[in-house]
């Protein structure tokens, strides 16, 4: 039995629960969105791993049955809160609810996809990239700074090719560093920023689910393809094949921060080498199976229904990253 | 130069720098090493990782080791809300990133899951802390009222008085006994799940540092037995400096908290002299004889580079 832990309305989530149905996979859904009210659980630990059981509205899951489990957290907008629960007190409620799934899953045997751990990383893109550059992928010349001098050496040096972009989990818009630019560079002594050299080439998206791997070859003129459209450009994808090395790369990225589903950004530039970017532990394939018709969500359904055999028990092997 | 990343009031950071400086070291403190008076730069590629950390005009580097207590505070005065989020945010990746970057000895180089979730849940530990030999306690995570009572009374046949309900995400536990302590954990059952866990009698600290197991006070010779397991935990968890509680209870002595950033008042005089010692000895061995003992230290506990 598989357990999805998601909000119905998120649209990824969605997709698992129709590919699973598709697959003839039997799951159950822990709606997020409602969750804790209309569910009821018991986790037990004893000198073993949890056991106990969720019941849902017309259902009840033994832990025990379970052969793999998919959650995508919700933000607090996307919740609604048990009645009883003041505003002032909901996020400290959320907090909560969510401790208890975590340290459920963090504690399973079965397949998680993905366990908090491994997807901590993603909440420092530099950290990645000392991972990254262990890994065999190549990392674009990177500053870190607070140094409004510093900044301009390096775009010096770069040749006026630098983009800037933020370092942390927080989203931004990958952008290039403008001349019109520099006054505002006096802003960096209030924290650092992160500027990379721009790196020629396409992007290739990569989504390493368990064993399996799919690489999307991307066009597009706009130095952030996820938001060409706001800049008039246009994207296209298609499925490409890795050279070897690069793909062991990213499936053991994927195994050194224990995830079973990542999406791995990728640029291969005119010569063939090939830049890693970031590696993200909750990735929205949703967007590139539909552009490239890849089979990701059948490949994630599979691994959630199959488990994972002993000898690909990453946990055993995988760092405490 | 050996930096400290914490607060001028923190004590362990005033005893550990302290230590150093009584051993000729020159030290400096700070809460946040990127922002204004400091000039920070670090270049990253596949060839290179070279920081720079200035401050009026005199490098602080190369540095000898860092010690650390804070993830990168920033004064919130004067920031919008938003605004400081985001600066916190990025402030916090790019020194959990220099800190895996740098070559020296780093106490504690925190895995980006602790760093980021310091006050995790002891729960979450359950795991590494089996896979180590430790022992733990039977806990119970439920929203159905009938369990918990069920747990309750289990506990009550075996002559334990009442059970602990201890939230995931405070350290805040109370104690159950009465009928209507029952009565309020059901009520609040409706609208959240509740994790309840065995009664465990006075707590004693330990703290692990490198190689090092000190105790507070003298621990029970059962307890002690305990200290090659406590170091496999914490070489398991990557934390060269962690403080672990363990507790008696009618089953036996079981690890009841896990602190990622040790509590100075959990320890007395000496234990605190015995810490700072030995993490000054992690921080800056001194001869020669030191460096390779505590070089295999380094390596054991985590705080050596990977």
């Amino acid at each position: 039995m598989i357990l999805v832990c998601g909000g119905i309305a998120d649209s990824v989530t969605e997709l698992v629960c129709a590919r699973l149905e598709d697959c003839g996979y039997p799951y159950r859904l822990l709606d997020l969105g409602v969750y804790p009210v209309g569910y009821q659980i018991k986790w037990h630990w004893q000198s073993s791993g949890p056991s106990g059981y969720i019941t849902g509205p017309d259902w009840r899951l033994d832990l025990e049955e379970l052969t793999g489990v998919y959650v995508r957290y919700l933000e607090a907008d996307c919740r609604i809160p048990p009645p009883q629960i003041t505003r002032e007190s909901r996020s400290a409620m959320n907090a909560e609810y969510d401790a208890g799934l975590m340290v459920l899953l963090e504690d399973l045997s079965c397949a998680v996809v993905n366990r908090l751990g491994g997807g901590a990383s993603n909440h420092s893109k530099l950290y990645q990239a000392l991972l990254v550059r262990q890994s065999g992928l190549l990392t674009p010349p990177t500053l870190v700074t607070n140094d409004p001098a510093e900044a301009k050496r390096f775009y010096q040096e770069s040749e006026s090719e630098v983009i800037y972009k933020s370092l942390s989990g927080v989203r931004s818009i990958v952008r290039r560093v403008r001349q019109e630019q520099f006054a505002r560079l006096s802003l960096l002594r209030y924290g650092p920023a992160q500027f990379q050299a721009f790196i020629p080439g396409d992007n290739v998206r990569v989504h390493t689910v368990g064993d399996q791997l799919f690489a999307t070859h991307i066009r597009s003129e706009a130095v952030d393809y996820r938001y060409a459209s706001q800049d008039g450009h246009a994207v296209h994808m298609e499925p490409t094949e890795l050279p070897a090395s690069v793909a062991a790369a990213c499936l053991g990225l994927a195994r050194q921060l224990d995830l079973l589903l990542t999406g791995i950004d990728l640029k291969v530039t005119p010569n063939g080498e090939y830049y890693c970017f970031e590696v993200n532990p909750a990735p929205g394939f949703l967007y590139y199976e539909q552009n490239s018709r890849q089979p990701i969500s059948t490949a994630l359904a599979d691994l959630l229904y199959g488990g994972m055999s002993p000898d690909k028990q990453w946990r055993q092997g995988a760092a405490h990253a | 130069m050996h930096l400290l990343l914490g607060d001028p009031t923190d004590s362990w950071c005033a005893s550990v720098r302290g230590g150093l400086e009584a051993r000729g070291y020159e030290t400096h403190l700070t809460a946040n090493p990127f922002e204004h008076p400091y000039h920070f730069a670090w270049r990253l590629d596949n060839h290179q990782s070279k920081s720079r950390l200035v401050l009026d005009g005199l490098s602080l580097e190369p540095l000898e080791s860092v010690f650390v207590r804070r993830t990168g505070w920033i004064d919130p005065t004067g920031w919008r809300p938003d605004d400081l989020n985001y600066v916190q945010a990025e402030t916090q990746a790019a020194l959990l990133a220099w800190l895996w970057g740098l070559e020296c000895p780093v106490v504690n180089r925190y895995p980006a899951a602790i760093w980021y979730r310091p006050q995790l849940p002891l729960l979450s530990w359950q795991s590494l802390l089996r896979g180590c030999g430790l022992p733990v306690l039977e806990q119970v995570i439920t929203s159905v009222a009938v369990e918990a009572r069920a747990f309750g009374e289990r506990l009550s046949s075996e002559g334990v008085a009442g059970a602990v309900y201890a939230p995931l995400t405070t350290d805040t536990r109370y104690l159950l006994t009465e009928e209507h302590d029952w009565e309020a954990l059901a009520a609040i059952q409706g609208c959240a799940p509740v994790c309840l866990t065995y009664p465990h009698g006075p707590v004693q600290f330990a703290c692990v540092v490198g190689e090092r197991v000190i105790w507070q006070g003298a621990a029970t010779s059962e307890m002690v037995k305990l200290a090659p397991l406590l170091r496999r935990f914490a070489n398991a968890a990557q934390l060269a400096f962690v403080e672990l509680a363990l507790g008696a209870t009618s089953r036996g002595i079981g690890v009841i908290a896990i602190e990622t950033h040790p509590n100075y008042d959990h320890f007395g005089e000496t234990a605190r002299r015995d810490i700072v010692e030995a993490l000054v000895h992690l921080l800056a061995p001194p001869t020669d004889w030191t460096r390779q003992h505590a070089s295999s230290a380094l390596e054991f506990s985590g705080a050596g580079r990977p």
